[in-house]
């Protein structure tokens, strides 16, 4: 049958030798599943750069704050924010008012927060950048570079797959699946393609797993339709042309996980209590579902896409006269509700410490607002990470200037790229994307002497991985 | 076994040499020159057999002078609502207010309608590129009628020039509203200056609009060569084209501008409603000056200074000077609208003569006009098929707007034009769902950047952004349902559906070779492999000859659903 020997054919590029083939073998793929440990990745993509300074405030020294951002209209009232204690600096912090959900977590020690985190070439320090000698992401504060930055790991050039495809690329061995590491319910950008290991983009719910690649108009099973036949053939001739060998290779993916899908049940899981329904909440209900199917479809390793837009927040990332409502208020809401409902659906699964859930996101954003009630683009940014096996209930990273992983906030300081009296507060990070990466992927299995090639920069750092895993 | 197959060459003689029985019209054994199909492909929304016979007929230069001049169908002029939505406006039948008023319903079907039937191809193709080019996007500009404006701009300059719509674009007020130039203004600064400004909030100018225009509207990120490729420095890095410095003098430059006086709401709503139909305005304070513009001094692109206190309009008109005049847009523009056209990995030549056009119509009215006539004309763009030894990474993966229209017109539709989003039977098949929401792109980066690669190879293929495992299924369910069934109406939102007209072809079925050639001509300009044509032929013979349609159809759908239609070449 022409599909399990395209299966063997494009799998057996990148994953060593693994029984990638048909569903008939299942019993033999549910004792491998069983017999082995299982982990899954689970990214958030916070797409158009998230203001990392309204989510994560400092409450002691709530005034350094307020000094910058209450005048233009951001500052959000401490009376109203969410305190969390920071044992590592010794001092109380808070949560944006919207992220009730993630407070429970963070009190419970699921949660971690990884701060002034973003894309280096090699550790950077306001000394070095102002005076021109530190080799810098390329076009810093733009959208797509730095977007494509986070997702390579490769600040100093545009790469050609991504460092979750990469991470996959080495854990395809650890399957007995016709389907690939990486399944995403966001597209496929850069992060989600290895050098090797296609991902697979599947619809979010409510659309069943089972359903959400299916082929209209030909009978169930269709592998007799002399039609069907012909379709998978022509899958085949490309005519020696590159674009229609692209689009083969992708639609190909997309045929064989169909086949796979339609042999799994509709999986019965914890109710995703989410009302309204939202967009990430959709995404992540539908990873949910994918992480119960895994022992029916041979996974041990598993590395979802999530994604989430509407972060670019120039103007009302806050409503005139009420900081914690607007456009932030809404997104934050959105992502505290559908990652609370999806840790939850990982503890009712028995995976909740299987599953780690991180955040990414363009940048963030200049602390001095501008005069539209929003930000502009700004460069380290703190982000979330999720589960029970993360260390949770504190902050990580590399200490900056001020011996702490938490910048200065102080335009014009130690941490700005920018100097003078109209300098907005764009951090420069501690801590790179390549240590945020390297973390997780040694979690999920990749071996220290495999970092260097899922993270080429690597080496420049000090320290390869951080603690909160 | 079926017989091999005829050379390409060799087929085109035997329908020209077919000239028997019945079948109406251009099925019968008239035979067109694949180059004319291939140049329709490339500058509408589809080869119909009426245009393929008239462009025939005509030649290209003329087709191109008809073009320029064919009629334009306007977007619809829709009511200005209340940004909020009064509760009396509702999708309660029999009413569609909300439908009409607060979605882009009416935009999408219009423009689906339009690139479906409308006399003047060409026009709308150019201004869909530059919809994806310059970006507004309905996701930060959420009433259609704010939308409509922009687009309508973008229509009728579609073939003008680019410094005027550079100019237009930015005094627009649906992009005032997307990238924040409207009600940006200069900032108090420290110490207080009054002749540099006059109000009073601790903040600085908003840098969106100042940073896109720069990145994605006009020069972008790295110097380039007017082939297209980087200027490199002596160390063989790209040279950056702007710097954080340049967008906060851009910034600074683009304040003072303010939607223009309100306008009335409709009659049933009363009161007044923000002016999204007129150009914005300068803002004035009582006594008359311009005390939202920061009047100092700005250091802009190639060290151009704009000289303390100059008027908020003098600033604007030397800024969009600096930037459409910055050598960097005749290649950058001109390389985006050949792949939106022709192909995405154009040899830097190509690149170089269009940039050349470009330029040496800077002040001409229909500079983008010749651009793109020259861009179809080069011959990189022409001849009768592309020899995949010689141009292996030529062509583009057809997006879905084109996927849809392309096989519509291919089959003579009846068409409402409610394409967009759709959902029939259980199955997303609209545009949208393959993932390109019209005029709803994700955000000013529009729906793919044009570096995007194709997965797994090293060449440019910039609409594989939107195909993946999900929407490839989509793309071939929606030819399922359009050729093996309709799109059935459904009140309100779908008033008459969508189906073809496959009756002329059910003659050709007798026999499946002239069946798969004829098809061969029109949907691929006769580069069909010949593998892939006796793939075909094989599943078409399995058909009865008794069940004409079925044969018809089987062809159809394998043909739009193969990679190798896909990829547009």
């Amino acid at each position: 049958m022409a599909i399990t020997r395209r299966q063997f054919i494009w799998r057996s590029l990148g994953a060593l030798g693994a029984a990638t083939l048909g569903f008939e073998r299942f019993g033999l793929v549910q004792a491998l599943a069983q017999s082995r440990d299982y982990k899954a990745l689970v990214c958030i993509f916070l797409f158009g750069g998230n203001d990392a300074g309204n989510m994560i405030i400092p409450y002691d020294d709530y005034a350094d704050y307020a000094a910058v951002r209450q005048s233009a209209g951001l500052a959000i009232p401490q009376s109203n924010l969410l305190p969390i204690d920071v044992p590592r600096l010794g001092s109380r912090f808070a949560l944006h008012p919207s992220l009730t959900g993630l407070q429970q977590l963070w009190l419970q020690g699921k949660l971690a927060t990884v701060c002034n985190v973003g894309p280096l070439i090699e550790p950077t320090s306001r000394d070095t950048y102002i005076n021109g000698t530190a080799h810098l992401p390329l076009n810093l504060f733009s959208h797509s570079d730095q977007q494509n930055q986070w997702q390579t790991s490769v600040a100093n050039g545009t790469g050609s797959s991504g460092w979750g495809g990469r991470t996959a690329d080495r854990m395809a061995n650890q399957n007995s699946s016709a389907l690939p590491v990486i399944l995403s319910v966001a597209g496929t950008p850069i992060f989600v393609s290895g050098q090797s290991e296609l991902p697979l983009a599947l619809a979010p719910a409510p659309t069943v797993p089972n359903a959400t690649l299916k082929l209209d108009g030909f009978p169930n099973p269709p592998d007799n339709d002399a039609r069907y036949i012909a379709l998978q053939n022509l899958l085949e001739e490309d005519h020696n042309v590159t674009l229609v060998r692209g689009a083969s290779r992708v639609t190909m993916n997309g045929f064989d996980a169909a086949d796979t899908l339609r042999q799994v049940p509709d999986p019965a899981v914890p109710p995703f209590p989410l009302n309204p329904r939202t967009s990430l909440g959709n995404q992540l209900e539908q990873v949910a579902k994918l992480i119960s199917l895994r022992e029916s479809l041979g996974m041990n390793r598993q590395l979802f896409f999530c994604s989430l837009g509407g972060f670019d927040t120039h103007f009302n990332q806050v409503n005139n006269g009420s900081p914690t409502t607007g456009t932030q208020a809404n997104l934050l809401t959105q992502i505290d509700g559908a990652m609370k409902a999806f840790y939850d659906a990982t503890v009712a699964l028995g995976v909740a410490s299987q599953v780690v859930t991180f955040t990414l996101s363009d940048f963030s954003r200049t602390f001095v607002p501008n005069g539209n009630l929003g930000t502009d683009h700004a460069w380290g940014s703190h982000h979330f990470v999720m589960g029970g096996s993360v260390i949770g209930g504190d902050f990580y990273g590399v200490a900056g200037s001020n011996g702490t992983v938490f910048p200065t906030l102080a335009p014009n300081g130690p941490d700005d790229t920018d100097q003078g009296s109209s300098a907005r507060g764009r951090w420069i990070p501690t801590t790179s994307v390549d240590q945020y990466g390297a973390t997780l992927a040694s979690w999920f299995g990749v071996s220290s002497s495999d970092l260097p090639a899922v993270f080429p920069n690597i080496g420049t750092f000090n320290q390869s991985t951080l603690s909160f895993l | 076994m079926e017989p091999p197959r005829l050379s390409s060459s060799l087929r085109v003689f035997v329908i020209l040499a077919l000239t028997v029985v019945g079948p109406p019209s251009y099925l019968e054994a008239q035979s067109f020159k694949p180059d004319t199909v291939r140049f329709l492909e490339q500058s509408t929304f589809g080869p119909t057999y009426d245009l393929i016979a008239h462009t025939e007929q005509v030649g290209f230069d003329a087709f191109l002078a008809e073009q320029a001049a064919a009629p334009m169908r306007d977007y619809p002029d829709l009511p200005f609502w209340p940004q909020t939505r009064p509760t009396t406006c509702t999708n309660v039948a029999p009413s569609t207010c909300q439908r009409d008023n607060y979605s882009l319903y009416l935009l999408q079907k219009h423009f689906f309608s339009n690139a479906l039937y409308g006399q003047d191809q060409l026009r709308q193709r150019v201004a869909f590129a530059l919809s994806q080019i310059i970006v507004t996007s309905a996701v930060d500009v959420p009433l259609p009628s704010w939308m409509r404006g922009y687009q309508q701009l973008l229509y009728t300059h579609a073939f003008g020039n680019f410094r005027q719509l550079l100019y237009d674009v930015t005094r627009n007020p649906a992009m005032g509203r997307f990238l924040n130039m409207v009600n940006n203004r200069c900032q108090t600064p420290t110490p207080a200056n009054a002749n540099v400004c006059r109000n009073g909030l601790k903040s600085q100018p908003n840098e969106n609009y100042a940073r896109e225009v720069l990145q994605l509207f006009s020069i972008g990120t790295f110097l380039l060569n007017q082939d297209g490729t980087r200027q490199l420095d002596s160390d063989g890095n790209p040279i950056p084209t702007y710097d954080q410095n340049t967008v906060e003098q851009f910034a600074k430059v683009f304040t003072g501008w303010v939607l223009a006086p309100a306008l009335p709401a409709p009659p049933e709503v009363g009161g007044t409603v923000p002016n999204y139909r007129d150009p914005m305005v300068v803002h004035k304070d009582s006594q008359g000056r311009e005390d939202y513009h920061d009047r100092g001094a700005k250091t802009l692109l190639n060290g151009l200074q704009l000289s303390v206190g100059q008027p908020t309009d003098q600033d604007l008109n030397a800024a969009i000077d600096n930037i459409a005049y910055h050598p960097n847009v005749a290649p950058f523009i001109s390389k985006q609208l050949i792949q939106h056209l022709v192909t995405s990995n154009p040899s830097p030549g190509y690149v170089a003569r269009i940039a050349a056009v470009f330029t040496a119509n800077q002040t001409s009215s229909m500079q983008l006009f010749e651009v793109v006539r020259a861009i179809l004309l080069d011959d990189e763009a022409r001849g009768d098929a592309k020899d995949p030894a010689t141009f292996p990474n030529y062509g583009k993966l057809r997006e879905p707007v084109q996927f849809i229209a392309n096989t519509l017109r291919a089959f003579n539709a009846t068409s409402d034009g409610v394409l967009d989003s759709l959902n029939v039977g259980g199955s997303a098949i609209g545009s949208a769902d393959m993932g390109q929401d019209v005029f709803n792109a994700p955000s000013v980066f529009s729906f793919y950047p044009p570096t995007a690669r194709v997965p797994g190879e090293s060449v440019l293929g910039p609409q594989f952004v939107l195909f993946s495992s999900l929407t490839s299924i989509r793309r071939a369910n929606f030819v399922n349902r359009v050729i093996f069934s309709t799109i059935p109406a459904a009140q309100p939102n779908r008033p008459n559906g969508t189906f073809i007209d496959l009756s002329a072809w059910d003659s050709l079925a007798a026999n499946p070779d002239d069946l798969i050639d004829k098809l061969d001509e029109l949907l691929m300009h006769f580069t069909m492999s010949d593998s892939m044509w006796q793939t075909i032929r094989d599943a078409v013979a399995t058909i009865p000859a008794t069940n004409r349609r079925q044969r018809v159809r089987t062809a159809i759908y394998l043909i739009l659903t193969s990679s190798q239609y896909q990829v547009e070449r």
